[in-house]
């Protein structure tokens, strides 16, 4: 509000300055009248004594001069005017004049001045008889005239008392109020400040009374009983989890700040948690003291940091699997390589066949739980396919539905415009595997299970870990009415390895997996829970347009006999040696080298002489990416197959832009290298 | 009172002239008066005119001074003025005439008896003068001033070198006393201890004053001395005339001026003015 639109403020400077004006015109008057009017009161009072002094002391000089001579006595005017200008010393100021009884004057001495006078008359006595009169009289004009010269230099003084004790003091106060306009206004901002501040603000005095509150105060806070605000500090702080009213009390009495933090919780499961300082806050000279707290609502604040938390400590762990899962792949691989080979010349029905199944089965049981660790990690393989999620929730409801109680319903509702994802069909068997388990064992009573898919819209809808999801999504919700979680479980579940089940009862891995593969696709999930009443998962995964179709798998054929010049590198010499075997059996001629520096000098020595180049990635002192790259610096054409345990940081997007032409998973079958090799070959060669 | 002493003589000689003549010549009178020095003069030279004037009622009023007097005679309340100065212009008007009859010694004087009976000029300059407040001797000196309207004022003004200047200063100083009459100086002169004045030898001798007299410069103040010239401060006595007012006035100078008149004015301390 500008200083000038305050009325209250502006009417009461102009009341102030209307009174101050007053007062010095009152002043200023007084100052022009009282000099000269005092002046000539005191003049005239002056001189009305004097000249009847005069007038007493000369006419007694001439009585006692005159005596005995009563009829000659004004013959001696001579005498008599010696007598009188003797009487009258101050040159002749005062006018004197003798008169007879019939009225002539005898003598006169002084100066007689003009109009107006001041005169007293005394008599002449001769022994008690009048004899003449003495007339004494002074003029007023001088005095009129200095008080006339007073009164304009008065009026002068007036008027410089005038302007400078109203200009000045209205000045100054014209300026006080200035500033104590700007300290309104100020003060209103302050008030303002803190009444629309988001943060609960309350001011209260020494003894802990509330002085001040803020809107926030009123309407953030949902536990006062009866809707009755505090009225003091203690009423406030009162009951609040963590916080303990004394000990801030006594924090403030020492004169430090106390700060804390706390947890309420609303209707339902909603929560709050507050951060909370209160300070001491001291006014000039330390004689006023008032405590000013402050509540911060950071339940947002902790939520995100809590999702943070828990990501990084998701990719640790993903990092950690991905390392552990490519080492066993490595390991795997000539496991399932050789068996395979040795199954193939095992004698039909033999021990030997049955014992190689057996050692081929378990590999790939075991390559089967490596791929789930690497769920966990994005750098899994995220080839997918586009796919239709209606198919996957069929499978795996017909799997599970052997399998679970047989008290729980199990309903599926899938929108008939549903759009595909693109999604590895495995993973998202997986995911939607993992949900129902889950929710299968919170019913162990029975109870209803529900899957449904929809496409849906979002619009700056959070995840449960802040990620913000915007556009068009695939939501697969999986819902029960099982026995619910409490606030601290629901926050853990997505953690690798928490599991609310008893040893053996699960490996808490499943949700996990669910979030990783949810991530790893760009996609969100949010779960709510009550406990007694059931949990909801709601998974978002981006939705493609409708003019991308759906890709469905082929039927694998058996590899094909080939030929050709193939380089395989691996820092793995089994490996080598299970690929070379592999492979040559194909009719392909294969060369192998266990170090990717040695592989490159062989390549640069005859870039020709290889039609193929299948090579780890993850390796010392060159990786698959260096060497692809370096490769094809000598040979632009030479397709390579990217063989490895995981991909790292290699996408298959990217994979394909460094000029890998095929990316397999280790453990790899016999059949699916000779398929993949001879895919590779037959595009080259068209 | 002082006035008693002065007035006293007067009344005593009018009444006794006033028995006289009611006596033998009903409503004759003799109206005088003027200088206060004079005043025992006129009443000494009344008394003689009076023994051969029966039934002559004389009327002497109380000083006047000289212009008073010349005052009364012109406005016909005086039959004859005493003045111990001439006519000034303005006073020369229906006739009125000048006689001089003598002139009198100034005499300084003291109420001081222990003093060898003079007293030297630059003392008397240095006390009117206000340079020295005491006698020589070292006694507290009180000296006594006429108004500057009185013709004493400006004989001892004109008389001694330096002492117009000491009367003027003496006059301007506040709280000075004046003796508007002669009859005021010498009551002064009596009373104050230590006092100086100065006053016709005349009035000294007439009104018996209990003063002592001084010689100035070692010349004392005499009918002699003033007559050799030796002294230099002396009044005039003069009488005014005026015409229409009878035969006695006439008669009264005609006495005055006879060898009676003479006797009486030595007497009075008056040195005649011989034709």
């Amino acid at each position: 509000m500008p200083p000038d639109s305050n009325p209250s403020l502006a009417s009461e400077a102009a009341r102030i300055s209307k009174t101050v004006t007053s007062i010095v015109l009152a002043m200023a008057a007084l100052a022009a009248l009282a000099p000269p009017l005092g002046y000539f009161l005191i003049n005239y009072d002056y001189m009305t004594r004097e000249t009847k002094t005069y007038a007493t002391t000369s006419a007694g000089l001439l009585s006692r001069h005159i005596y005995g001579n009563p009829d000659l006595w004004h013959f001696e005017s001579h005498r008599l005017e010696e007598i009188l200008s003797r009487s009258n010393p101050q040159g002749g100021r005062i006018h004197q004049r003798i008169l007879r009884l019939d009225g002539e004057t005898i003598i006169a001495v002084g100066e007689e001045g003009g109009n107006p006078y001041v005169v007293h008359n005394s008599d002449i006595l001769e022994s008690g008889n009048k004899v003449g009169t003495l007339e004494v009289k002074q003029s007023l004009r001088p005095t009129l005239v200095r008080t006339g010269i007073l009164a304009l230099l008065s009026l002068l003084g007036a008027l410089a008392v005038f302007l400078f004790v109203r200009v000045l003091p209205l000045r100054a106060l014209q300026r006080a109020f200035s500033r104590l306009q700007l300290s309104q206004n100020d003060l209103k901002l302050a008030r303002n400040t803190l009444d629309q501040s988001g943060e609960v603000i309350f001011i209260t005095d020494r003894e802990g009374e509330i002085v001040y509150f803020n809107s926030s105060f009123t309407h953030t806070r949902i536990r006062y009983p009866n809707g009755v605000l505090p009225k003091r500090l203690a009423d406030f702080t009162e009951g609040l989890d963590g916080v303990h009213t004394d000990e801030v009390w006594q924090t403030l009495q020492r004169g430090e700040i106390w700060k804390g933090q706390y947890s309420s919780y609303g209707d339902g499961d909603s929560k709050r948690i507050a951060d909370a300082v209160c300070t001491p806050i001291t006014s000039e000279g330390n004689h006023e003291i008032h405590y000013i707290y402050m509540e911060r609502d950071i339940t947002e604040r902790v939520k995100v940091e809590e999702a943070l938390h828990a990501s990084h400590r998701m990719d640790s762990l993903g990092n950690l699997a991905g390392g552990i899962a490519h080492d066993i792949n490595n390991i795997l691989t000539p496991i399932l390589g050789f068996s395979d080979l040795l199954l193939e010349k095992a004698p039909d029905g033999s021990n030997d066949q049955k014992y190689l199944e057996i050692i081929s089965k378990s590999t790939r049981r075991a390559r089967d739980i490596i791929s789930r660790i690497l769920l966990l990690s994005r750098e899994a393989n995220n080839i997918g396919v586009r796919w239709k999620l209606g198919e996957t929730v069929e499978e795996v409801v017909a799997l599970l539905r052997s399998s679970l109680p047989p008290g729980i319903a199990i309903e599926i509702q899938v929108d008939e415009d549903l759009k595909a994802v693109e999604a590895n069909p495995a993973q998202m068997n997986q995911l939607l595997m993992n949900l129902c388990v889950n929710a299968a064992k919170a019913m162990p009573e029975g109870g209803k299970l529900s899957i449904l898919l929809n496409t849906v819209s979002l619009k700056a809808v959070k995840d449960l870990h802040g990620q913000t999801l915007t556009g068009e999504f695939v939501q697969l919700v999986v819902k029960d009415n099982g026995t619910g979680m409490d606030e601290k479980t629901k926050a853990r579940i997505f953690e690798p390895f928490f599991t609310t089940g008893g040893p053996g009862e699960g490996s808490g891995l499943g949700l996990a997996i669910v979030y990783g593969i949810v991530k790893r696709l760009g996609g969100g999930i949010t779960v709510s829970s009550r406990p007694g009443v059931g949990t909801r998962f709601d998974v978002y995964l981006p939705a493609l347009a409708a003019s991308e179709t759906n890709l469905t798998e082929t039927a694998d054929p058996p590899p094909a006999l080939g030929s050709g010049t193939l380089l395989v590198v691996d820092d793995e010499p089994s490996i080598v040696t299970v690929v070379k075997i592999i492979l040559e059996g194909l009719g392909y001629c294969v060369e192998g080298a266990s170090d990717p520096n040695q592989a490159l000098e062989m390549f640069k020595s005859e870039p020709l002489r290889y039609d193929l180049v299948i090579t780890d990635h993850s390796m010392p002192r060159l990786t698959g990416k260096e060497l692809a790259r370096e490769l094809r610096g000598i040979r632009a054409d030479i397709p390579i197959i990217l063989c490895s345990g995981y991909s790292d940081s290699l996408g298959s997007e990217e994979a394909r832009g460094l000029g890998f032409r095929e990316i397999l998973n280790k453990p790899v079958g016999a059949a699916d290298l000779g398929r993949a090799v001879a895919a590779v070959l037959a595009q080259v060669r068209l | 009172m002082n006035w008693l002493k002065i007035i006293g003589p007067g009344l005593a000689v009018a009444v006794l002239i006033g028995i006289t003549t009611s006596q033998s010549i009903a409503s004759e009178s003799l109206r005088v008066g003027g200088t206060g020095a004079a005043l025992g003069l006129i009443r000494a030279l009344c008394a003689g005119f009076a023994e051969s004037h029966e039934g002559l009622v004389v009327k002497v009023p109380r000083s006047l001074g000289s212009t008073g007097g010349i005052k009364a005679l012109l406005a016909g309340k005086l039959d004859l003025a005493v003045s111990s100065r001439p006519l000034r212009k303005n006073e020369r008007q229906d006739g009125v005439r000048e006689i001089l009859i003598g002139r009198t010694p100034l005499v300084f004087v003291t109420s001081r008896s222990d003093l060898d009976g003079n007293i030297n000029s630059a003392d008397v300059v240095a006390m009117f003068g206000l340079a020295s407040r005491t006698w020589p001797d070292g006694m507290r000196a009180y000296i006594v001033v006429r108004p500057k309207g009185e013709s004493d004022f400006h004989l001892l003004a004109k008389g001694i070198s330096g002492m117009e200047a000491a009367l003027n200063r003496a006059w301007a100083k506040p709280g000075i006393p004046l003796a508007y009459t002669d009859q005021d100086n010498l009551d002064r002169a009596e009373s104050l201890p230590g006092s100086l004045a100065m006053a016709a030898l005349t009035t000294v001798i007439t009104e018996k004053r209990r003063v002592a007299r001084l010689a100035l410069d070692r010349v004392p103040a005499t009918l002699e001395t003033i007559g050799n010239g030796t002294y230099r401060l002396e009044k005039p006595i003069y009488l005014m005339s005026a015409p229409g007012r009878g035969p006695v006035p006439t008669d009264f100078v005609a006495f005055v001026q006879r060898p009676q008149g003479h006797a009486i004015l030595l007497a009075s301390g008056i040195l005649p003015v011989t034709p």
